[in-house]
């Protein structure tokens, strides 16, 4: 029994791919809001989520789709929960259908935003230097 | 490792000392077999993270048994918690660890 479908971007496995990942859901779903998979910890809005601590997030669009998600309704709307994992050497993304309502956008700007340069340099701090 | 399954499901498998797990075709683009997990029964949004809704009744029986033989990950993030067999996969005795219903094996991985 399994549901949904996995589209693997390649990306550095680090909190910031990850919350490079949940912006681009925000601006695409204005009233998202945000889940830890794993421990099931709520996160009204971007902003709340602790970056850093987690690998497993879901998203939906707005507070419906969530309570129904939360009910375990066979009515939940495609794509009104978005699955991102966080792994080594990419970001998972588990959805229904990677072509319906904004979720072309949503992965499109995953995609971009996993390839800037910013996000594959590793953060060097030179005390000397500042 | 893990398999949830229905009523139905849970009958049909247990009613041979060799359980045999059956190929099927999920929805969605995910290749033909039989599915398994290794998050254990009380997992915290355990529907979610296999991604399906409305199917409470399939997460209501499980069977947990050792090793993963022939067993391939997923592609992707939930390979690191769910695997499949493209084929039939059978689970003899002596890897066999319990079977029942999902909440009451939940106590016991608590």
């Amino acid at each position: 029994m399994i549901g949904g479908k996995d589209i693997v971007i390649p990306a550095v496995g680090s909190p910031a791919s990850l919350d490079a990942c949940a912006r681009v859901v925000q601006r695409q779903w204005p009233h998202a809001r945000f889940e830890n998979a794993e421990t099931g910890e709520k996160y009204s809005k971007y902003g709340d989520i602790p970056f850093g601590t987690i690998r497993h997030l879901l998203a939906y669009p707005n507070e419906a789709a969530e309570a129904l998600w939360d009910a375990d309704s066979p009515d939940s709307p495609v794509n009104s929960m978005l699955y991102l994992i966080l792994s080594e050497q990419s970001v998972t993304a588990v959805l229904d259908d990677p072509t319906a309502g904004e979720m072309p956008g949503i992965l499109e700007g995953i995609k971009t935003m996993m390839e800037m340069e910013i996000l594959n340099t590793a953060a060097v701090c030179d005390p000397e230097a500042a | 490792m893990f398999h949830y399954t229905n009523t139905k499901g849970f009958h049909a498998i247990r009613s041979q000392p060799t359980w045999l797990f059956m190929a099927s075709q999920p929805p969605g683009d995910h290749p033909k077999g039989a599915y398994f997990t290794t998050l254990p029964p009380g997992t915290i949004n355990l529907g979610k993270r296999i991604f399906v809704r409305g199917c409470r009744d399939k997460l209501e029986f499980v069977f947990h048994f050792a090793g993963d033989d022939g067993l391939k990950p997923l592609q992707g993030g939930r390979g690191q918690v769910i695997f499949y067999s493209a084929v039939d996969y059978s689970v003899a005795p002596d890897r066999q660890i319990a079977h029942g219903a999902t909440k009451e094996l939940a106590e016991k991985y608590a």
